[in-house]
């Protein structure tokens, strides 16, 4: 809402400038936004908290600003004179619905446009003006934030009943909307029809207009959750419906309706009938909070006085009681955030400012605080696929239909109330988002790159969800499928993880050219050529795109990085080339498995080339590798190592069906 | 034409051959070349002797073709030898101007930067730092935190929901992961979470239904308002610098009680007034306060005997304000020309 510098001054007795407003309204953190700076006035919207409905009234804020002053109340007269008898009956159905009700006849009263000054008012508070009777309940809502309504009373049969609207009703609101509403709507009804929605919107059936000659001003206590679920039903969010969500006490609803009254007498004429209420009849029931200071100290960290506690929250209208020990105080029946001591600091700290605080670095016990098992291990991952030369990207997760529908045997979590349809799903695998990228980049000009993602995927899974953390590789126009093979190879590698296993099966995203990942025989994941199918979905036809997606729950147990030294190497190593013809379907761990079978010094082999050329025979590749021999004994001579050769050739000869091809070189 | 007249010519080639040979340079190796063909090439100087061997008599063709054979041998061991030390050798001067060639290099997400600056300077502090699931429970998200079911507090997180009869949900902020530790260990601990969250919020410059938080609580005996301004204050100033002002004022969050909001002084207009700032100098980024004791009640801990504080704050925002990002939107749309500006 908004509030004037003016019209909070007149429930003020003593001055204040504009300037001192703002800035204690600054140091209780409400942060008044200026919207309109006059000569004589300023007005501004704040930003109240959830639980202070109290602070959405005039009164409210010149309460919470007065300890800052010396300022006192000047509360509103509330006496007036009754010069009627007639009422309106009353009747709740269920007082959980609403607490209290009450309203009230004014008979005879002269309904025009309203008058300069009240006019002016309404204006300020950011209100469109209207009929005097209308503006008046707009400004006793303002004033003391009792939400009330004004039934035109000759359209009213019989008596007044609060009670669920029934299964099938409807209502035309006074903004000429027709509202279906049903049994989870509270509405206000006469005997024959339902004439308003109770705490949101007033009916047009009932409405106040200019010809209208004698009212019911109604003031009420509704249950806030009942308001909040017709509103949410209904759809529709009011002054009147924020009130009441928030709560409002019977107090407030007696100020309300005698503040209406008695402005409606002042300013529309009339005759002032007698209350007539329903409901609980009970005061509120002020909560009793005990305190010490050495709780306020221990929670502020500060020593605070004494005397200053007591001040404040006598200033605050709290009912303060102390003992040789504690403190004994009941809020106000306007706060209903008050409900324990830490609200009681809270206070005491706002007045005493949060920037006289000092900052202190706590002295803490050192205890070796736990982090997450993944976390080191992600980060980790992170930086290798950095070093790898890949570029991170980082998708929402929040995807179309289109994008989970790739593998048809995951179940995709589907949000129930998504924004839009493309933002309905949660990913059930990172590689769509990503080539949602990569077709923005290469639109934008960006034709070579490698991108990972490291993130979560969901689906479901026997009627529960799951989360699975992922990383997913993609290499665009950057090398072949062996640059890609191999920095995964090189990634598993730095994790320490053995026993790796790859073997050609159709994926998701290539049926032909698929590579899964086994880790300890439990598959982890792919490196694939992506299909032409589905690069012309994404179009990319004239793409190379390379891509990769590992599982990393079952990765982040099991990666090691603990590294022990090992004494390089004393003797030199020898070095032999070899190049054989092999069927074209070969294996090349075939080859290496057959060589390290052979029980030679083999340190390691090494591929470094295959081709297929016209000038080869059908079926046939060639395949050159080099095997470097040492020995942790000695220097190997010349002749051992002819003999190795000779028998690698052998070997692989009779064994394998190779045909040697050529042989040489030295290290 | 005489035997000897041929010897005499070939003794006066390998004389000129050897003689020329002597004069090439070691770093003329064309010169070399010339020389190989001027002898040994197709019609060269040998190829010239032996077209005179046609001219003799049989017996002295035999052996004049022995001499111009051993002297066509003994030239191409020669000009093997010297190829091998006759190399031209690098011009010592290098034209240095020109641009040097870009390696090619990975980057880092900006959210992942500014989480891992984040992260070392709260892990300076003995910070430990866990994570939870993005799929959570009304309980977790909301019950065990405070916030009131049907209740206006609880609007500042509207909820994606996957099933709101079993209330599953996303997680709208990364406090769960305050209950799910607290659930686990006993204080005294101090601990950060990251990760991903999700609100109902349509996107523009400064909304996204999903972004980043970190959450932070530390939880001991004797822990006090003043502790969490402290903290704060020196992890805004290792982050923005020592110059920016930092401010803390009263705000309301349902789990903490007495709550702050805490702002710091714009680092675009340095406290001037922007658009940024809304020209009030100063830019709100994180929300805070001592843990409500009904939080604690929540999970089993003594109030009396412990008080710990709690904060969060959203990491896109932090960078929008470290980095001067201008839309939230960078973050998630990967464009390879804004990542690769914070390598």
């Amino acid at each position: 809402m908004r509030y004037s510098y003016r019209l909070i001054s007149e429930y003020i007795n003593g001055l204040i400038s504009p300037e001192e407003l703002i800035r204690y309204l600054e140091i209780l953190g409400l942060n008044p936004s200026v919207v309109v700076k006059s000569k004589d006035d300023i007005v501004f919207e704040l930003e109240t908290p959830a639980n202070r409905g109290d602070l959405l009234c005039l009164l409210g804020v010149a309460r919470e600003i007065l300890p800052f002053t010396n300022a006192s109340l000047k509360i509103p007269r509330l006496t007036f004179e009754e010069t009627s008898t007639r009422i309106t009956p009353v009747k709740i159905e269920d007082e959980n619905d609403c607490i209290y009700y009450s309203c009230r006849i004014v008979e005879k009263i002269s309904v025009e446009k309203t008058g300069l000054s009240l006019k002016e008012k309404i204006e300020k508070l950011g209100y469109r003006t209207c009929l005097n009777v209308v503006d008046i309940s707009n400004y006793v809502m303002a004033e003391t934030g009792q939400p009330l309504h004004i039934f035109d009373l000759d359209k009213i049969d019989g008596y007044v009943e609060v009670r669920r609207a029934r299964k099938g009703e409807c209502l035309v609101t006074i903004d000429g909307k027709k509202r279906e509403i049903d049994e989870n709507v509270l509405v206000i009804a006469d005997s024959k029809k339902a004439i308003a929605i109770a705490g949101i919107m007033g009916g047009q059936n009932s409405e106040v207009t200019a010809d209208t000659k004698n009212i019911l001003i109604e003031s009420a206590v509704f249950n806030p959750v009942v308001v909040r679920r017709g509103s949410k039903k209904i759809g529709l969010a009011t002054e009147a419906s924020a009130r009441f969500e928030k709560g409002i006490s019977i107090d407030t609803c007696k100020i309300g309706m005698a503040r209406a009254a008695l402005l409606i007498k002042e300013i529309c004429r009339g005759d002032i009938g007698p209350l007539s209420e329903s409901g609980s009849k009970k005061k509120f029931s002020h909560p009793v909070v005990k305190f010490n200071m050495e709780r306020v100290n221990k929670l502020s960290g500060i020593e605070v006085e004494e005397k200053f506690v007591m001040d404040l929250l006598t200033r605050l209208s709290f009912k303060v009681k102390k003992n040789k020990k504690f403190f004994i105080v009941s809020p106000p029946f306007y706060r209903n955030d008050i409900k324990e001591d830490v609200d009681i600091v809270e206070e005491i700290l706002k007045y005493r400012q949060y920037e006289t605080i000092p900052a202190n670095i706590p002295f803490a016990s050192i205890k070796n605080t736990p982090s997450s098992p993944e976390i080191a291990t992600l980060e980790k991952i992170r930086d290798i696929c950095v070093w790898l030369g890949f570029t991170e990207v980082v998708h929402m997760g929040l995807t179309s239909m289109d994008n989970v529908s790739f593998n048809r045997e995951i179940i995709p979590a589907e949000i129930e109330n998504p924004i839009s349809s493309n933002l309905k799903f949660l990913r059930t695998s990172l590689i769509p988002e990503i080539l949602e990228t990569i077709r923005f980049n290469i639109y934008h000009s960006t034709r070579n790159f490698n991108l990972f993602e490291i993130g979560k995927v969901y689906y479901k899974e026997k009627g529960s969800f799951r989360e699975e953390t992922r990383v997913s590789f993609m290499s665009i126009n950057s090398g072949n499928f062996f640059t890609l093979k191999g920095k995964i190879e090189n990634l598993f590698d730095k994790l320490h993880l053995k026993n790796l296993q790859f073997k050609e099966e159709p994926g998701v995203f290539a049926t032909e050219n698929n590579l899964a990942i086994y880790l300890d025989d439990v598959p982890i994941g792919n490196i694939f050529i992506l299909s032409d199918e589905i690069k012309e979905r994404f179009d990319l036809k004239r793409e190379e795109i390379y891509g990769s997606e590992i599982n990393l729950e079952n990765i982040i147990g099991k990666v090691s990085f603990i590294t022990f030294f090992k004494e390089p190497p004393k003797y030199p190593s020898s070095r032999r080339d070899f190049s054989f013809f092999f069927p074209e379907d070969i294996e090349w761990k075939e080859i290496e498995n057959t060589i390290l079978s052979l029980n030679l010094p083999v340190e390691k082999i090494e591929f470094f080339d295959f081709y297929k050329r016209d000038a080869i025979p059908n079926n046939i590749i060639s395949i050159s590798f080099s095997v470097f021999f040492r020995s942790a004994t000695g220097t190997l001579e010349n002749e051992d190592v002819v003999k190795f050769s000779k028998k690698i050739i052998e070997t692989i000869c009779l064994k394998m069906k190779g045909q040697l091809r050529g042989a040489d070189g030295e290290t | 034409m005489e035997l000897e007249e041929i010897k005499k010519k070939i003794k006066e080639v390998s004389e000129k051959a050897e003689k020329q040979l002597g004069e090439i340079g070691e770093e003329e190796p064309e010169k070399l070349e010339r020389w190989k063909v001027e002898y040994l090439g197709r019609k060269g100087e040998i190829n010239n002797l032996f077209a005179l061997l046609p001219h003799l008599a049989s017996e002295e063709r035999k052996e004049a073709g022995m001499l111009i054979n051993n002297l066509k041998n003994s030239l191409t061991n020669v000009y093997e030898e010297r190829k091998y030390t006759t190399v031209k050798k690098e011009k010592s001067k290098v034209n240095l101007s020109f641009p040097g060639k870009t390696p090619v290099t990975g980057s880092f997400h900006p959210i992942t930067l500014i989480s891992r600056e984040i992260s070392t300077i709260f892990t300076k502090m003995g910070f430990g730092i866990v994570t939870g699931p993005e799929i959570e429970t009304d309980y977790y998200n909301f019950d065990a935190l405070n916030i009131p079911a049907e209740h206006p507090s609880k609007d500042v997180w509207d909820t994606f929901y996957l099933s709101e009869k079993e209330k599953v949900l996303l997680r709208t902020h990364t406090s769960p992961v305050q209950i799910r530790v607290m659930e686990k260990i006993r204080p005294p601990f101090r601990v950060i979470a990251i990760g991903k969250c999700f609100r109902r919020d349509d996107i523009d410059a400064t909304h996204s239904p999903v972004f980043h938080q970190i959450e932070g609580l530390m939880v001991d005996k004797g822990i006090n308002f003043s502790h969490l301004k402290g903290v704060l204050t020196y992890f805004i100033t290792e982050m923005f610098g020592k110059d920016v002002k930092v401010k803390f004022t009263p705000s309301f969050f349902p789990f903490t009680e007495p709550s702050a909001e805490v702002s710091m002084s714009c680092n675009i207009c340095k406290g001037k007034g922007c658009p940024t700032c809304h020209n009030t100098g100063y830019i709100e980024i994180l929300g805070c306060g001592m843990v409500h004791p009904q939080v604690f009640r929540n999970v089993g801990y003594d109030t009396d005997e412990f008080t710990g504080f709690a904060f969060g704050m959203g990491i896109e925002r932090l960078a929008i304000i470290k980095f001067g990002i201008t839309d939230i939107r960078y973050f998630f749309q990967n464009d390879l020309r804004v990542i690769k500006q914070f390598s």
